[in-house]
């Protein structure tokens, strides 16, 4: 049974800073996250409201499909210039907010270099919370492949990080 | 296969993995954790993962720095009203909050509020040495763990009132409400190397993480960025308060009965 709307856009309305935050890392580029989250933010609420436990999941897999289905062929055309570049940056300099923002700059090439699929069921599992049989249920695998995919992205992004730390301090 | 000095058991990554997400049995997980607390090797190959994990959100939360596009935000003001109509043609008398936009650019003004940036504290995890992750700030959805500093903050800190938590970071609660649904909210803030505004309400298991969004940068981007923040945040409290925040003393009557029961009026 549909759950009201009250409830459901009030859970949109919170969920939103949230797929925001998957939106662009399903697209790494901080314009087409933003026109990918209103594009997901219409559709959804356009749409009747789902039961309740199906919601996050629902607006997960709505978000993945217009992005796969409907902008990613679109980037690849357009060759996004670098997307860092157009995040503000920080007012504050201390040094440890220096160092904090390098290693971040770090992290996210590390993350750029990930193959897709992998960077895919970690945005689903880290960012969005999912279980590992939702994700698995959304990306049409196996539970086992989510595990492998999520253990090879983790150790991939941990050993780019240190390989870095260590080319720093050498 | 048994080292000298190692445990016993070798753990696949996959398996460290699935503990880091809290998919293993209850059993293993607690095989898995006195290994790790036993095993250096082993800590140091999960708190790499914990550490790629935590790189990978505070990466995909440095879009919270930019300001919501405006597109965004009458699609989420257009639901907040959508649901503020909702409730008030139900039997729910909804008394919407008056003065928390002016409360927010008070707090906005007053708050040396950091870019949300990943680094020395990290987004919202830090893992300890035993392997155990003690949460900062669980994601959104998720239960805060009972007896922790953040649990007990919730618990008893007045609104206004800061105290610190672990790794340089506070927290400082700004106000409490019930819910229109009959639920103790509280809206906090953190501030460590990263900053966040964040709802938490309670449930049958405790404070539970509602809602979290970055705080951004002071200086000349303030006002612009600040604006982001309170769209997410403003529609929430406009869609969620059943009636104005507590007063002082309520709040304290409510801490004083571990925010049971209603609220005694207000004076």
């Amino acid at each position: 049974m549909a759950r009201d709307e009250t409830g459901f856009h009030r859970e949109i309305v919170a969920l939103a800073p949230q797929l925001r935050r998957f939106a662009y890392a399903l697209t790494r580029n901080p314009a087409d996250a933003d026109d990918l989250l209103q594009a997901t933010l219409e559709r959804v609420l356009s749409k009747p409201a789902p039961d309740e436990a199906e919601l996050v999941k629902w607006v997960y897999r709505v978000c993945r499909n217009i992005w796969i289905d409907e902008m990613r062929a679109r980037r690849v055309r357009r060759e996004a210039a670098p997307q860092l570049a157009e995040l503000p940056e920080p007012a504050m300099s201390t040094e440890d907010m220096t160092m904090a923002r390098l290693e971040l700059r770090t992290a996210q090439k590390g993350i750029d270099a990930l193959p897709e699929e992998q960077r895919d069921v970690l945005a689903l599992v880290a960012i969005g919370g999912m279980a590992y049989k939702d994700a698995a249920d959304l990306l049409n695998v196996p539970v086992g492949t989510v595990m492998s995919r999520l253990a090879r992205a983790r150790t991939a992004l941990a050993a780019y990080m240190e390989r870095a730390e260590e080319g720093r301090l050498s | 296969m048994s080292k000298p000095g190692m445990s016993e058991r070798i753990w696949s990554d996959e398996q460290l993995t699935a503990y880091l997400d809290g998919e293993m049995t209850e059993a293993e997980a607690r095989i898995l954790a006195a290994d790790i607390e036993a095993d250096e090797l082993l800590a140091h190959r999960f708190e790499q993962q914990a550490a790629a994990n935590t790189a990978f959100v505070s990466s995909a939360s440095e879009i919270d720095s930019r300001p919501m596009p405006a597109a965004v935000n009458a699609l989420l003001a257009s639901a907040n009203a959508s649901a503020a109509r909702n409730a008030g043609a139900g039997n729910v008398v909804a008394l919407k909050p008056r003065g928390i936009g002016g409360w927010l650019v008070q707090h906005r003004a007053a708050a040396a509020a950091l870019i949300a940036v990943a680094g020395t504290f990290g987004a919202y995890q830090m893992v300890g040495r035993s392997g155990a992750t003690e949460s900062m700030l669980p994601s959104v959805g998720s239960v805060i763990v009972a007896d922790s500093a953040l649990d007990r903050a919730l618990d008893a800190a007045t609104s206004a009132e800061t105290v610190n938590l672990s790794n340089g970071a506070s927290l400082t609660p700004r106000l409490s409400f019930v819910r229109d649904d009959g639920v103790w909210c509280r809206q906090f803030d953190i501030q460590g190397a990263s900053a966040t505004a964040s709802v938490a309400c309670q449930d049958e298991a405790g404070w539970r993480i509602t809602l979290s969004v970055a705080t951004h940068a002071a200086g000349s981007d303030y006002q612009t960025a600040s604006g982001d923040r309170s769209a997410a945040l403003e529609a929430y409290l406009n869609a969620s308060m059943a009636g104005p925040a507590l007063g002082a003393e309520q709040e304290k009557a409510m801490i004083a009965n571990s925010w049971k029961g209603a609220a005694p009026p207000a004076r």
